[in-house]
């Protein structure tokens, strides 16, 4: 009887400590398991005599099982506390009520005694790499700014602060750049003998001297300059003003006065939060904007695509154009320039079709267009965008397609009220207003698709990992992530796209790149926030495409010149830079 | 010649060589991670760190070259167990004094170097001078373990002195928030609660041993049986001042100490359990009392259950002593590797969950299981005592090494959150003098009583 109790009781202690210690208990709850664990067990393992010890020589005896029963709960705490639950209160962070935060010193040092790896530009310039100081510390120095505005390059390599953790790339590689990701021999030996931790490199797709001529092209106004590769998709310059100055958010671990410096990047990291324009988004892959005319585009590929129902030669340009009957004609389309159909006529004769429209930019004839294509329930403009990855908010992924870095979808619309099936929402929607959302990454990857013949490719940052030995721990493949259009309407698209710059308003020649032939189309989207944004995306040269720009300036006026000037110069640079 | 060899003690000279050994690795160890660092930069700097903390070591193997001529069938683990113990307070107190602001606490390192050779210089004149023969009998008539018995009303005097005393001329040197401490000439500071309870456990072992015979049932009062008077008082006694104990000073770990001698001394001398179990439920009950009136008391409950409610303020310092505990994992970051230092007071409350950062589960139970085999030793001495006349050095020895038991279990309880945490010391690990001195006195008196055990033994 008495034994199958104690049976009993170890069975419970031991089932006590089992769940204590599973991912199913909390805290509160394993101190009363272990307690509770220690009373049954301490009744399970109880010795039974059979002739009582009597004397000091029994109590004595029992005194030391009780004290071993003592001990051993403490052991089976150790067990929790170093093992089982170890990871957990590791990295365990906690804000009281007047906002106290403590955490754990241990990972903040280990950190700074990793020499973190170097980030090279496409053509292996250092943009930026760790210097180690004094007891194995390190930190993060950026050589690149030597020749080059290093707030051009904030967006894209973030920052590795020791006060304010990580953002951009020293974020999402930071497994590689660290070494634990791919990490070798050499990695194990270090930390047996204690030897700092070395990350390894990274080779970004970045042009460095692009991407400053980028920078300076955008010339301090608000706004966003993507160059992608067409053909792989490879991101060759990204940027985004206002930017940052990531040194000085670095703790430089040489010098002496580290609270000092601390307070310095406290203060920068205030003054970046305080400031209106936000300089820390990182505009053209997280900015969401209305496209403008830029949209056309999609449209008019919708329209190729379906040339039985787009017929994208039968098309007028009238002033207004009354989407719904129902609607009074102050909400119908205007066209930007009044009686614009003259001056179509005027280049391309009365007769005119797609590549006139969409070159002097006819609101009124997308809104056609748009109509056409998701008449008689057909969904081909809802579908030609989701083929471009604009997407209704309900299909949406959480990120657009680059995954190096936070970047944030495109949206068809807003809004799941029904404004969709509003005729007048898919003629706003079919030129570029309505309630589109679109990133300049977005507009960029639409210009490549088609001057890649119709194959989008996934835009990346990483060209490859590298060990300290060269070898190449990961290498990025070009990836097709879809195909929105044929390669027929794609040429297509380069006939119509390079109208917009040669045959279109004069506006536009300013996108125009001596020596080679481009093409583009501009955007000039009306927000409510003040003056329209300003965008263009451009693609040449059109006999073997290279490049696609996408351009925006917040606020910047008419995407014709602001716009095509921008994307003109970026567009310029990219090919003198790698012909 | 093979008698003199048969007096050699060799276990203990082979242990304690091992334990030297043991010690000049951790050394080694400290002084390259120290290198490192850029902390130690040259041969006087190495010396530095090695000098303070080699010397007591040595000193082990002096003391027991001395056994072997003197008393050369003492226990012979006690020795190697408390060069262990001690070493790795002196090793540990080195590495820490690192991170330590000398402005503040002083060379550590040396100062717990001094307090451990004077321990073992005590332990050295406890069992090699010959006290019965010159002292105890020439000036009492009696022998050394006859006179601590015969003037047990005395030790209860002394003790109820130095509580009163406390009181009364206590100090607070280092912003405790109790007064716990006498200033001696010198600058010295001595905590005169470390003495009380071995002045405790010689009242008691003296006191229960003469009413061992007690065997009536105790008195009636209707259906309840209370244990016999000479039971009853002294435990009502010890109730009132543990309760007194977390009234004064709030501290349920001081109490929770002098009331489980008590009863682990009571329970073995009567061998009555429910002695143990009422005892216990009384002091439950009074502490749940006081938990209930004490601000003090509940503050450092509720840190216990939940540090992380107020994690930057009254649970900061449990709460890095988790992160420290945490961060050793299963082999520990390694000696001198690790960041033990961000816990407050690593050097003397939380010593164990620093030790248990840099050396890790298998370090920290390690620790643990030496403190078994020496309470195991300290009860081997007692049992080993034969004759029911000696009933006095057998509570004793059992007394004394609760001592030690108790404070382990205590501390490292609260280091690892299973109690709520208390100010004790860690039996010669923590850095502090009084705790030192006193535990080689213990471990002094324990040797004498294996000492003559063995001796009869041999005869």
């Amino acid at each position: 009887m008495r034994a199958a109790l104690k049976i009993f009781a170890g069975i419970i202690a031991i089932g006590l400590i089992v769940y204590g210690m599973s991912p199913w208990s909390t805290e509160e709850r394993w101190l009363l398991c272990l307690w509770s664990a220690t009373l049954l067990g301490g009744f399970a393992v109880w010795p039974v005599r059979r002739q009582r010890s009597t004397g000091i020589y029994g109590g004595t005896q029992n005194l030391a099982m009780v004290l071993v029963i003592g001990f051993s709960m403490l052991t089976l705490q150790l067990l929790y506390l170093q093992v089982v639950k170890a990871g957990a209160i590791y990295s365990r962070t906690v804000t009281d009520d007047n906002g106290n935060i403590t955490s754990n010193a241990r990972p903040v040092i280990a950190g700074m005694k990793v020499k973190r790896g170097t980030i090279f530009d496409s053509q292996g310039a250092v943009l930026a790499e760790n210097v180690v100081t004094s007891d194995d510390f390190s930190y993060r120095t950026y050589p690149i700014a030597d020749t080059y505005n290093i707030e051009a390059f904030a967006h894209v390599l973030g920052f590795a602060s020791t006060v304010y953790g990580l953002a951009g790339i020293e974020d999402s590689y930071n497994a590689y750049l660290t070494g634990e990701r791919g990490s070798s021999w050499q990695s194990i030996q270090n930390d047996l003998l204690n030897h700092p931790q070395e990350g390894h490199n990274l080779q970004l797709t970045i042009n460095a001297a692009l991407q400053q001529r980028a920078y300076d092209a955008l010339g301090g106004r608000v706004g966003s300059v993507v160059v992608l590769d067409v053909k792989t998709g490879a991101v060759r310059a990204l940027v985004g003003y206002p930017a940052f100055d990531p040194r000085q958010l670095t703790l430089n671990t040489s010098a002496d006065n580290w609270s000092s410096q601390t307070q310095n990047i406290t203060a920068y990291w205030q003054s970046l939060l305080s400031d209106e324009s936000h300089p820390l988004i990182n505009r053209p892959l997280q900015g969401q904007y209305p496209p403008g005319s830029t949209f056309k585009t999609v449209t008019a590929v919708g329209v190729l695509n379906s040339p039985e129902v787009g017929k994208p030669e039968e098309i007028s340009c009238p002033n207004e154009f009354q989407a719904d009957p129902q609607v009074s004609m102050e909400f119908a389309v205007h066209n930007a320039v009044q009686d614009e159909a003259n001056y179509i006529a005027a280049a391309y004769g009365p007769d005119f079709g797609l590549d006139a429209v969409y070159a002097y930019s006819c609101n009124t004839a997308f809104a056609q267009y748009g109509l056409r294509l998701q008449a008689n329930g057909n969904r081909l403009l809802e579908e030609q965008a989701k083929r471009f990855h604009v997407y209704p908010p309900s299909q949406a992924p959480d990120h657009g397609d680059m995954t190096d870095l936070p970047s944030s979808p495109s949206l068809l619309y807003v809004q799941e009220d029904g404004y969709w099936n509003r005729p007048a929402a898919i003629a706003d929607t079919a030129f570029g207003q309505g309630q589109l959302l679109v990133t300049p990454l977005e507009m960029a990857q639409v210009a490549q698709a088609i001057a890649n013949g119709g194959d989008m490719m996934k835009p990346y940052l990483v060209e490859r990992v590298m060990s300290n030995a060269n070898k190449v721990v990961y290498q990025a493949q070009p990836k097709k992530i879809g195909t929105p259009l044929s390669g027929a309407v794609a040429r297509r698209m380069f006939q119509a796209m390079r109208a917009v710059i040669e045959k279109g308003w004069p506006g536009a020649q300013a996108a125009a790149v001596p020596g080679y032939v481009v093409g583009g189309k501009s955007g000039t989207a009306e927000n409510p926030l003040g003056a329209p944004h300003a965008w263009f995306i451009e693609i040449g040269p059109l006999d073997d495409p290279k490049y696609a720009v996408a351009v925006m300036v917040e606020n910047g006026g008419e995407g014709t010149s602001v716009g095509g000037a921008l994307a003109g110069q970026v567009m310029q640079a990219a090919l003198e830079i790698n012909p | 010649m093979r008698e003199t060899l048969r007096r050699v003690r060799f276990t203990e000279l082979q242990l304690l060589i091992t334990v030297l050994l043991f010690f000049a690795a951790g050394y080694t160890l400290l002084i390259f991670s120290g290198q490192r660092r850029g902390l130690i930069e040259s041969v006087p700097g190495v010396l530095n760190i090695l000098w303070p903390s080699s010397l007591p070591l040595l000193l082990y193997l002096l003391v027991s070259a001395g056994l072997s001529y003197r008393s050369p069938f003492a226990d012979e683990l006690l020795l190697p167990l408390v060069a262990v113990l001690s070493g790795i307070g002196l090793l540990f107190t080195a590495r820490a004094s690192r991170g330590l602001d000398p402005e503040i606490y002083g060379d550590v390192a040396a100062k717990q170097s001094l307090f451990v050779t004077a321990g073992v210089i005590l332990l050295v004149l406890m069992v090699f001078v010959d006290w019965d023969r010159w002292v105890f009998i020439r000036v009492f008539n009696t022998g050394m373990m006859e006179w601590l018995k015969n003037h047990r009303w005395t030790w209860m005097f002394l003790g109820v002195a130095l509580m009163i005393l406390t009181f009364i001329i206590g100090v607070d040197p280092n912003n405790s928030g109790v007064k716990v401490w006498f200033r001696l000439p010198g600058g010295f500071l001595f905590q005169p609660a470390e003495l009380l309870k071995v002045i405790l456990v010689i009242f008691l072992a003296s006191y229960l041993d003469e009413h061992r015979e007690v065997v009536s049932g105790g008195y009636r009062i209707g259906r309840i049986s209370l244990p016999p008077l000479p039971y009853l008082v002294p435990m009502a006694g010890i109730w009132l001042l543990a309760m007194g104990l977390i009234i004064k000073q709030s501290d349920l770990g001081a109490a929770l100490l002098l009331f489980g001698i008590f009863v682990a001394m009571l329970y073995v001398a009567t061998g009555k359990a429910w002695y143990a179990i009422a005892s216990f439920s009384a002091f439950g009950v009074g502490a749940f009392v006081m938990y209930q009136f004490i601000g003090k008391v509940q503050e450092r409950v509720a840190i216990w259950l939940n540090p992380w409610a107020d994690a930057a303020v009254r649970g900061f310092q449990i709460i890095q002593a988790q992160y420290a505990i945490a961060a050793g994992g299963v082999a520990g970051r390694g000696l001198g590797l690790g960041s033990p230092t961000y816990v407050p007071a690593v050097h003397t409350d939380f010593a164990f969950s620093g030790l248990s950062e840099e050396l890790g589960l298998i370090g920290a139970i390690g620790i643990i299981i030496t403190y078994i085999l020496l309470v195991y030793r300290g009860y081997h001495i007692a049992l080993a005592i034969n004759g029911r006349f000696r009933g006095f050095e057998q509570l004793l020895a059992v007394g004394l090494t609760t001592i030690l038991a108790i404070q382990a279990l205590i501390i490292i309880g609260g280091n690892l959150r299973v109690i709520p945490l208390t100010g004790i010391t860690m039996p010669f690990i923590s850095y502090g003098g009084s705790s030192v001195l006193v535990n080689f006195i213990i471990i002094g008196l324990l040797l004498r009583i294996s000492a003559t055990t063995q001796k009869e033994k041999a005869a």
